[in-house]
């Protein structure tokens, strides 16, 4: 079920109303009830499949925390890091290696590997990372394994950050689970404006931005230099729309019901250097990747060659995360180039913030997104060229550069505004008015041009 | 106290909302008049001025819409006369909205040519309301009203996909040895390149899958059988397919259904072959095994019809008809028998059939009882449209497009009438008897070209009309082609 369909309106209008009336207890057993069916409308089956991993974890965790033996502790950690890396291992990641190796094989002709006909489960990056995250945290004794099945299996299948995250820590959000949350009119107001908010972003500026983007990419070449860029400026944007606004729908379920959801980004495309960039991006997967991965592997209190190498493989890493292909992986590695860099050149200037800065790291950004989102290595390499030496201003269609305009001037004026007020909720704090001609206006954008048919979200299938 | 400051604050969000649907709607409406106004300005008193009306098949595409394409083409022509095109498109208007504004469209562009392009807003059902909010004709009755259908469709729809108790559950693994397909799945590939129209392909698989049944499961041949013979009659071996289809006959004496869907095959085969004769017993044979289904009729029909031949077509229909019992299959049927009557002309008589089909208790398809009321009230118009395509045409659009053309002979107009692309112009130019200053603009004949010689998407963006949508520029210049041969065709007669 995607937020921004009818499909989803009449699931949770009742089902906020029933929780509501209940009492805490029986409000984590309705939302537990209410996950498995959102998920369950996807697929049944792979319901299954998340229990498997939640029914390990939990009792890993618990045994974690129980012994005091290091062998055992570490055994159950590691017997719960496997089952979840099994898991998205093979349901990801098993096709793309098949296909690999096969490769090699056929080199040396032999026979190829067998291929399997694999769906990839929804929401199965988020959760299994979600899960190791957790069990890595009774072992480090940063948190006290959950008290019940139910808590636990309610903090991976919260239905509102189950398919597309934010990857949630069991520190800040266990105790919600456990403590009452009583209804208050602040909050409900801030998770509908954030919810709106959500959805603006998603129907308005990301699915617009898809119908520039998507017959770009799926054309074959030759490409024209000034096309390529318009769709990779598109992209840019309907990328962060598209995530930004799901998290934020996210975050606004969650404060309807009494949660808070952690900011998973802070308007990214203001930074003006790589790691600026990735405090202010997917917060929550970097946060992990940081501390799940870098970290462990010496971070930067190894030395500086140990320090590049670790950012190098936890980049990589990040990539292959967002999927089974080697366009993840180059992005992932040039990302990590970009730090590595950053790290050696500006050690010892001052990140100050400039206009200009922002608007070069943008473009060391989209040709970031533009590893990204190619279908093959061949297309990337076919667009690069179009860009640098197939530019033609005379060739330029206006009516499109003023239709992405369009679509992402009205998101620009309200991120500009948040950055200088250093407020991601600066709209919500105006005056009642100034706010209701506003969504006034946004509203009207949306009935006018807001793309009804409930088109996925890009990381839904992450 | 809290409840009356939000009421008070969502009635002035409404009213902001209102306010800037109706100042949008504006908005457009002044670009565009000013933009035609622009083209005036430059009036050349030997310019030949042309006005098109329409809905979104005319407006859409901006710069690259058919009217102002339509210009570029007949400027570029070097005849020596200068041609101004007005696009008085508006994105959900109908032929009764056009007619309504004709007399002050005419007295405000004065034009010399009046082009129309309209009917297909006028009975669609669910239409695309999006647009009209950029007009600003939307209201925010109309937004909630359909914000209201909306939700009811999303709970129908939620309620049938869980009582149906079929969740869409996807195959979790599938492991075959790399190369080697099995029987079920050189059947199921057949069946897929079928769909594809892969027709070499789906007799390699039918063939393969033939190989591989086990001898104590000959049954399994008979479908397998069935679709080599479709496959090869689709290549156009005729004879082979012709073969086996008999030799299936024979072999199904048994089996009723598989038997069904033989003569079925053979129907089409004969068609193909134009041995109309075999194909009428073909098709009788199929009745005879199965009246409650109808089945290849409808290709039986379709060749009749293409060829105009209703004679023939009405003696077999009524045959056909008194070897089933009433119900909904023979409603159908009578249907049929009852367009072609009413496509022959023959008004009293298909007003009889379908006041039967009315009044029989065991036709209860409402989909049948429906058509057939929309037959009769054709019939009492005096048949203007054939009533299979009324989808897109209602009696009304007839109407308006006559009245039309009475106003614009009364200003001294030329009148050119454009159909749709890939919609027959028979609809429009049966309505109207010859008369001058009058022309129509069949589309259908180059457009089916060209999808056929290229693709859909290089044509049309959407499927807004089900078998066409609106136009790319590309579709827009063949458009504008088409018309354009006609105007030059009109200025030959008229100067």
């Amino acid at each position: 079920m995607l937020f921004n369909s009818f499909e989803f309106l009449i699931f949770f209008v009742p089902v906020y109303i029933l929780y509501r009336l209940l009492a805490h207890r029986w409000q984590n057993r309705l939302l537990i009830v209410a996950s498995c069916l959102f998920y369950a409308a996807w697929s049944w089956k792979f319901l299954a499949l998340m229990f498997v991993s939640v029914t390990t974890d939990y009792f890993c965790a618990r045994k974690i925390d129980q012994s005091h033996e290091p062998r055992v502790r570490k055994l159950f950690l590691f017997v719960s890091i496997f089952v979840n890396l099994s898991i998205l291992g093979f349901f990801k990641y098993f096709n793309f290696f098949a296909a690999n190796v096969s490769g090699v094989l056929d080199f040396f002709h032999l026979p190829p590997m067998p291929v399997l006909n694999v769906i990839l489960p929804v929401g199965i990056s988020f959760y299994t990372f979600e899960a190791i995250s957790y069990t890595v945290d009774v072992y480090r004794r940063v948190v006290k394994p959950a008290q019940t099945y139910a808590d636990y299996l309610l903090f991976v299948i919260y239905f509102p950050h189950l398919v597309a995250g934010p990857i949630m820590r069991a520190k800040s959000f266990l105790p919600q689970i456990t403590s009452p949350r009583p209804f208050h009119w602040a909050q409900f107001h801030e998770g509908c404006f954030l919810f709106f908010w959500g959805l603006f972003e998603k129907m308005y500026v990301a699915d617009n931005l898809a119908k520039i983007v998507n017959p770009v990419f799926a054309a074959a070449s030759p490409y024209e230099g000034g096309t390529v860029l318009l769709a990779l400026y598109a992209f840019a944007f309907q990328i962060f729309c598209d995530f930004d606004g799901y998290s934020n729908m996210a975050r606004g379920l969650g404060k309807c019901m009494g949660f808070e959801i952690t900011i998973n980004f802070q308007l990214p495309y203001f930074a003006t250097n790589p790691r600026e960039f990735w405090q202010r991006w997917h917060i929550s997967l970097s946060t992990w990747l940081r501390d799940y991965v870098y970290i462990p592997l010496g971070g930067n209190r190894e030395g500086e060659a140990r320090m590049y190498g670790a950012i190098a493989l936890t980049m990589l890493l990040g990539g292959l995360w967002h999927g089974a292909a080697w366009t993840f992986v180059l992005w992932g590695v040039y990302q990590g180039i970009l730090l590595i860099a950053h790290r050696r050149c500006a050690r010892n200037s001052k990140d100050t913030f400039s206009v200009f800065k922002v608007i070069v790291f943008f473009h060391l950004i989209i040709l970031g997104w533009l590893l990204f989102r190619a279908q093959s290595l061949d297309q990337i390499t076919h667009m690069l060229q179009a860009v640098l030496f197939n530019f033609r201003v005379q060739d330029q269609d206006v009516s499109l550069w003023l239709k992405l305009a369009g679509f992402v001037a009205p998101l620009l004026a309200i991120q500009v505004w948040q950055f200088k007020t250093n407020d991601l909720m600066v709209l919500y704090k105006q005056h009642w008015l100034l706010k209701t001609v506003i969504y006034a206006f946004m509203a009207y954008l949306l009935l006018g041009w807001g793309v009804m048919k409930a088109a996925e979200f890009i990381y839904f299938q992450f | 106290m809290r409840i009356l400051k939000i009421l008070f604050r969502t009635t002035i969000f409404l009213l902001c909302l209102e306010v800037f649907l109706r100042m949008g709607g504006l908005t457009t409406s002044l670009v565009q008049n000013f933009e035609n106004q622009l083209k005036l300005h430059h009036h050349n008193q030997h310019a030949i001025r042309i006005m098109c009306l329409g809905d979104s098949f005319t407006v859409n595409g901006g710069k690259d819409a058919y009217p102002e394409q339509l210009q570029r083409i007949l400027n570029e022509n070097n005849s020596g006369r200068v041609f101004e095109v007005i696009n008085k498109g508006s994105a959900i208007s109908t032929s009764a909205t056009i007619l309504a504004q004709f007399e002050e469209d005419i007295a405000a562009y004065k034009p010399d040519i009046v082009i129309v392009m309209t009917g297909l807003n006028d009975t669609m059902v669910g239409l695309e309301k999006a647009s009209a909010i950029r007009t600003g004709k939307m209201r925010i009755y109309g937004a909630l009203s359909i914000l209201g259908e909306r939700i009811k469709e999303a709970m129908a729809s939620t309620r049938t996909k869980w009582m149906a108790n079929k969740p869409a559950v996807p195959k979790l693994v599938q492991v075959s040895p790399q190369g080697e397909l099995s029987l079920q799945q050189h059947f199921e590939q057949a069946l897929s390149c079928q769909k594809a129209s892969d027709f070499p392909a789906m007799e390699q698989h039918a063939r393969a899958a033939l190989s591989l049944v086990p001898p104590e499961a000959m049954y399994m041949k008979l479908p397998l059988y069935n679709l080599l013979a479709g496959a090869l009659f689709k290549q156009g071996q005729y004879l082979q397919a012709e073969n086996i289809y008999m030799h299936l006959v024979a072999a199904s004496a048994n089996d009723p259904n598989n038997q069904f869907d033989i003569w079925g095959g053979l129907v089409e085969l004969f068609l193909a072959k134009d041995d109309l004769e075999s194909a009428k017993n073909a098709l009788m044979k199929q009745i005879q095994i199965d009246p409650q289904r109808v089945g290849a009729y409808e290709k039986l029909v379709h060749y009749y019809r293409v060829r105009r031949q209703y004679e023939p077509l009405e003696q077999f229909l009524k045959v056909a008809v008194s070897a089933m019992p009433w119900g909904n299959h023979r409603g159908i049927l009578e249907t049929a028998l009852a367009d072609c009557m009413l496509e022959n002309k023959k008004y009293a008589q298909a007003q009889e059939v379908f006041e039967r089909i009315r009044g029989q208790q065991a036709v209860t398809n409402t989909g049948v009882l429906e058509h057939a009321k929309r037959g009769i009230k054709l019939c009492t118009h005096g048949g203007i449209v054939p009533v299979g395509q009324e989808e897109y045409y209602g009696v009304d659009t007839v109407d308006n497009y006559r009245k039309l053309k009475t106003m614009a002979r009364a200003h001294g107009l030329t009148c050119i009438f454009v159909q749709y692309p890939m919609l027959p112009i028979a609809l429009l130019k049966d309505a109207f008897p010859p008369e001058n200053g009058i022309y129509f603009v069949d589309n259908g004949p180059s457009f089916r070209t060209a999808v056929e010689k290229e693709n859909y998407d290089a044509y049309f963006e959407d499927h807004y009309g089900v078998d066409f949508g609106h136009c790319t520029p590309k579709g827009n210049r063949l458009l504008a082609g088409n018309v354009a041969i006609v105007i030059w065709e009109a200025l030959g007669h008229v100067i």
